[in-house]
């Protein structure tokens, strides 16, 4: 909010009438050409899948087969438990990965910025994980989680821990180790985000903070992070949504096990939408998703401008 | 003094450098697997404890993939084809609407982005049925647009660009505005010029995304001659098994546009050359 | 900087105004197929073209290539074979491809609950006409088990092309090595199970097992399917479920003893983490000395095939019956199938009969036979079953002979498809999550029966309500 001043001074002088009209033409017209997109390829599906969240439709039948059943998607949704399940374990695992991998991947993008050797290289290495065959992560994991005789077991036994956990293959570890993989695999994406973000700083500030004889910390917090504050912001949503939408790796890794312990909703919505062909309810779950989002989106945002 | 100075910047250089090597390898092992899976029969690829090293060498899977009858390079250049047409795309309508949405104050504003940043969290798994019965009706099934127009036309990299374009300083804008500039020299003059780590990012993240898509293309292509290469990975894969070798040289090979645009564009992340120079 | 942006940018275009050329062209050329095949008649030649038959399943092209040629061959100047590689045989793939308004002729499919469904929904043509024309009944060819299975009240929407029979295969040399006499393919659950112990040996990363069961294909549940049959899970009215019938429980307490108590079959993390559920890997386990028997579908013995990577010198492999519960006199195997349909809005459907009568039936040794599968119908005589299996056993290191006289042995067959609506998608998915945690050591046998026959019946009832 530091700019809210000077926002409001703009808002001031730019007054009303002619120039406000103008620039609402201008505003619409900059924003016309992804909109018209926007609208034909997401708000128009959005809505085909609004219809079908009120209806039982299998797909293969045509549009023939399909049934209007009301709301009766919606009801069913609070009392299905595995949905419920797989609301709470998405929540769990945005909130154990989302924070820590915007931290670390803010260190990594102050260190990767210039304080290597090499550093395209690192920073290529880095983003590898987010490129690299699924399949080839997700073996690669479940072999070093392997509980029996897996490298990350075989260094905790050496260690002194006579149990260590079963990782993957147990209900109270296996969400957690999905998000350690999430963790590792967002990193370089994260990071490159505050790379891009790191290049909006003006070097005169740390400049004249070395002047003042300033530390490494006192810069990274002074300085760094709230010149960050768009950037982080972005990264914030963006991650929330990403982890929202985690899919793939329970998919190769557990398939939702043991029992329900790592079942997501994306993975639930995919499993009832094209195993079992049941799409209206697949589509109740993501509208339900989607209006969690913009509630909660919404009130941020109204929060945000009573701050101004 | 300076001398001591200059020495200490060094030396925490290196060990930084040394420490992020380290952690480097953890990062590079699933490449790792990968790339010697590619040089590996079949029945080898899963050995156990992993052969980092292939104890049979063979050329056969990158043969596989590219000297078979599978049309490999098809759908390499089909790939190529989509990724860069829509990531262009992206970037021209992304860039509007993020300005747009950061610098030009206009009414419904905020609600319209609003729409736009809550839909992103809509599963984009659910967008493949309708946007299925979309495509068929607007008659682009089974061409590339179905995969390239919706990967024209994001929120996020709106959302992405108004962030970035947000922190460039009112004060630049608002001075170039008083100078009697318009919006679209603002636009092409001060806030792009600006950006270009944040363009260069979003084509980073663009470019992987699309070349990595699988679903939209499952759903929305039907004839070979236009699958990209996820889909067309799935030639590698029969009635009950897949080859795994050959499936890690494709993956292997379609890497290699990646780390091209990757290192061109991540050249862009370099401190203060952009803002210093405008500053004073 | 920004100028070698711009000059990238630039390159970039020309590069895509090229290919966008390239495109253009081509596109109208494919669809224009069609037209052109109706327009032949203006063209010079008098000769009309064949009819061309659209045949969609997931194998391989390479692998089809010989019914392809045989098959234009065949039918040279009458039908032509146009050969649609589906990504694979999910659910998801074929749905679209079914609603894409492409011609298909024949569509490939596993999974009998998809069938079902797309049959229920009028996409599927009943095939009871053309066997009625030929004279041959569904039961008589393909067998009562499947039979069963694919009779959707009166009308036959499916043809099994292939049988994927559940067998053992076994390493002779670790037998030998551990002094076991080969197994006798009419053996019990029990013999099976001491036969495992015996070869079982070591620890930790060099442990070597006695069994690989694919937990995929659901081993535990072979002695309930071998004991209640078809639709081993539900009641004779498909009213509710039968995991309370003692056969259940007794079946995967069975395989929980093999794995958590005697551990002598490859426990579920291992089978994951080592990726055995790739039959590849699978095959190679075997013969790399990891474990001394694998239970797998007949196919399994085609990853013997140089083709994925060169097996050790002197290796033996050979086959059995799956065990029998105590007390049944003949083997009972089940199996499990892949069928083919025929779209209800088939143009042509003489053609398409043609064609699936071609794969199932007529020319089954170029579809199934290289995929080292069994036809879907029933052996007529001996020398029928020795000319197919001398297909199907062909691979270096397997002792066909021993193979080939296994399967000649009179058996019983249960199929494994499950072509009933009601509960099934909520049991899967239910069975996944038990059994999951059963074999990680957090559920019990009995709770998770209790658990799968209290759930199931609710998701039974559920349905059928509506």
């Amino acid at each position: 909010m530091s700019t809210s001043t000077t926002v409001s001074a703009v808002k001031k002088q730019q007054g009303h009438g002619a120039l406000s009209k103008h620039e609402n033409l201008i505003g619409w017209a900059f924003l016309s050409l992804n909109l018209a997109g926007y609208i034909l390829f997401k708000l128009i599906p959005l809505i085909i899948a609004l219809v079908l969240s009120f209806c039982e439709w299998n797909f293969v039948s045509g549009w023939e087969g399909i049934r209007f059943v009301g709301l009766e998607n919606y009801g069913q949704l609070f009392s299905d438990e595995v949905f419920l399940v797989s609301l709470r374990n998405t929540i769990f695992y945005a909130i154990a990965t989302v924070p820590i991998a915007i931290f670390i991947a803010l260190i990594f993008g102050v260190i990767l910025n210039d304080k290597v050797y090499f550093k395209s290289i690192l920073r290529l290495v880095f983003y590898l994980p987010n490129i690299s065959s699924m399949v080839a992560v997700s073996l690669v994991w479940m072999f070093l989680f392997l509980p029996s005789y897996g490298p990350i077991n075989e260094f905790l036994q050496t260690i002194g821990i006579a149990n260590p956990p079963r990782w993957l293959n147990a209900s109270s570890t296996s969400l957690l180790s999905i998000a350690i993989v999430g963790i590792w695999q967002v990193l370089g994406y994260n990071t490159i985000i505050i790379l891009a973000g790191l290049q909006g700083i003006p070097e005169s500030l740390y400049e004249a903070a070395e002047m003042d004889g300033a530390n490494a910390m006192w810069k990274f917090f002074k300085i760094t992070i709230p010149s960050l504050s768009n950037t982080l912001f972005f990264l914030t949503i963006i991650s929330i949504i990403r982890s929202f939408q985690v899919f793939t790796p329970v998919q190769i890794m557990t398939e939702g096990g043991p029992g329900t312990s790592s079942s997501v909703i994306v993975y639930y919505i995919y499993t009832t939408a094209f195993q079992y062909n049941n799409i209206g309810y697949a589509s109740s779950m993501a509208w339900v998703l989607f209006l969690m989002v913009f509630v909660f989106a919404a009130a941020r945002m109204r929060f945000a401008n009573k701050g101004d | 003094m300076l001398m001591g100075y200059a020495n200490k910047k060094k030396l925490i250089k290196i060990v930084l450098t040394v420490f992020m090597a380290v952690l480097a390898i953890l990062m590079v092992l699933p490449f790792a697997w990968m790339l010697s899976a590619s040089f590996k029969p079949d029945s080898e690829v899963f050995n156990f404890p992993i052969e980092w090293i292939p104890k049979t060498f063979t050329w056969e899977n990158y043969i596989k993939v590219w000297a078979s009858d599978i049309p490999f390079p098809t759908f390499f250049m089909n790939s190529v084809k989509v990724t860069v047409l829509a990531v262009i795309g992206e970037v021209c309508t992304s860039a509007l609407a993020g300005y747009a949405f950061a610098k030009i104050k206009f009414k419904g504003r905020d609600l319209a982005f609003l729409i736009y940043v809550s839909t992103l969290m809509f599963p984009s798994q659910m967008m493949l049925i309708p946007r299925f019965v979309l495509f068929k009706t607007m008659g682009i099934y089974n061409t590339h647009w179905a995969l390239i127009l919706p990967g024209m036309f994001t929120a996020f990299g709106t959302f992405m660009l108004k962030q970035f374009f947000e922190s460039i300083p009112e004060e630049l804008t608002e001075s170039a505005r008083m100078d009697g500039a318009n919006h679209f020299i603002i636009f092409t003059r001060i806030v792009l010029p600006l950006s270009t780590a944040a363009l260069s990012a979003l084509i980073i993240f663009q470019f992987v995304s699309m070349w990595n898509e699988y679903e939209p293309a499952l759903v929305y292509l039907r004839d070979v001659d236009l699958a990209t290469i996820p889909l067309g990975l799935k030639y590698f894969q029969d009635e009950s098994s897949t080859s795994y070798g050959a499936v890690m040289a494709a993956s292997v090979c379609s890497l290699v546009p990646i780390f091209i645009i990757f290192l061109t564009f991540q050249r862009q992340f370099v401190q203060g050359i952009a803002i210093s120079g405008l500053k004073e | 900087m920004k100028r070698n942006i711009v000059a990238l940018f630039l390159v970039i275009l020309l590069i895509i105004s090229v290919l966008g050329g390239c495109s253009q062209e081509s596109s109208p050329s494919t669809s224009s197929s069609n037209g052109t095949t109706n327009n032949s008649s203006t063209g010079t030649s008098s000769t009309s073209e064949p009819y061309k038959v659209h045949f969609w399943a997931w194998t391989n092209p390479d692998n089809v290539k010989p019914l392809i040629e045989q098959f234009n061959k065949d039918f040279a100047g009458k039908y032509e074979l146009v050969y649609e590689k589906l990504a694979d045989a999910e659910t998801l793939t074929i749905n679209t491809a079914l609603a894409s308004g492409e011609p298909i002729d024949v569509m490939t499919q596993s999974g009998a609950f998809d069938t079902r469904v797309r049959a229920d929904s009028g996409q599927y043509l009943a095939l009871n006409e053309f066997f009625d024309a030929w004279g041959k009944s569904y039961a008589e060819l393909l067998g009562p088990a499947a039979e069963e299975v694919y009779n959707f009240d009166g009308k036959y929407y499916a043809v099994p092309y292939c049988r994927n029979i559940q067998v053992v295969y076994f390493n002779k040399k670790m037998f030998d090595a551990a002094g076991v006499p080969y197994p006798d393919p009419n053996w019990t659950w029990d013999d099976f199970r001491e036969t495992a112990k015996k070869l079982t040996h070591g620890e930790g990363a060099n442990k070597v097992y006695g069994v690989m069961a694919d937990f995929a294909n659901e081993y535990w549940r072979e002695i309930a399917m071998q004991k209640l049959g078809n639709f081993w899970y539900y009641n004779e009215d498909f009213t509710a479920t039968r995991f309370d019938d003692p056969a259940v429980k007794e079946s995967l307490q069975f395989w929980y003893d093999m794995a958590m108590v005697d551990k002598t079959c490859v426990p579920l993390d291992e089978y994951k983490a080592l990726k055995y559920d790739n039959d590849t890997t699978g095959m190679n386990g075997l013969y790399q000395g990891k474990y001394a028997m694998l239970l797998v579908p007949v196919y399994g013995s085609l990853y013997l095939n140089e083709s994925y990577g060169k097996i050790p010198e002197g290796t033996d492999i050979g086959m059995t019956n799956m065990p029998l519960p105590a007390g049944s006199s003949k083997p009972i195997t089940t199996f499990y199938t892949s069928t083919a349909s025929i779209p209800a809005n088939v143009k042509n459907k003489e053609a398409a009969w043609t064609l699936l009568k071609y794969i199932c039936f007529d020319r089954a040794d170029l579809f199934a036979g290289p995929k080292a599968m069994h036809p879907g119908y029933d052996f007529e005589t001996a020398e029928e079953r020795r000319a197919f299996e001398d297909i199907i056993f062909d691979h270096p290191g397997l002792d066909k002979d021993m193979a080939m006289q296994v399967m000649a042995l009179p058996r019983d067959l249960v199929c494994e498809d499950n072509s009933v609506i009601q509960g099934q998608a909520v049991i899967n998915e239910l069975i996944k999550a038990d059994i999951s945690k059963v074999f990680n050591g957090e559920m019990s046998v009995d709770d998770c029966v209790k658990d799968l026959k209290s759930q199931g019946d609710a998701a039974i009832a559920k349905d059928l309500k509506k």
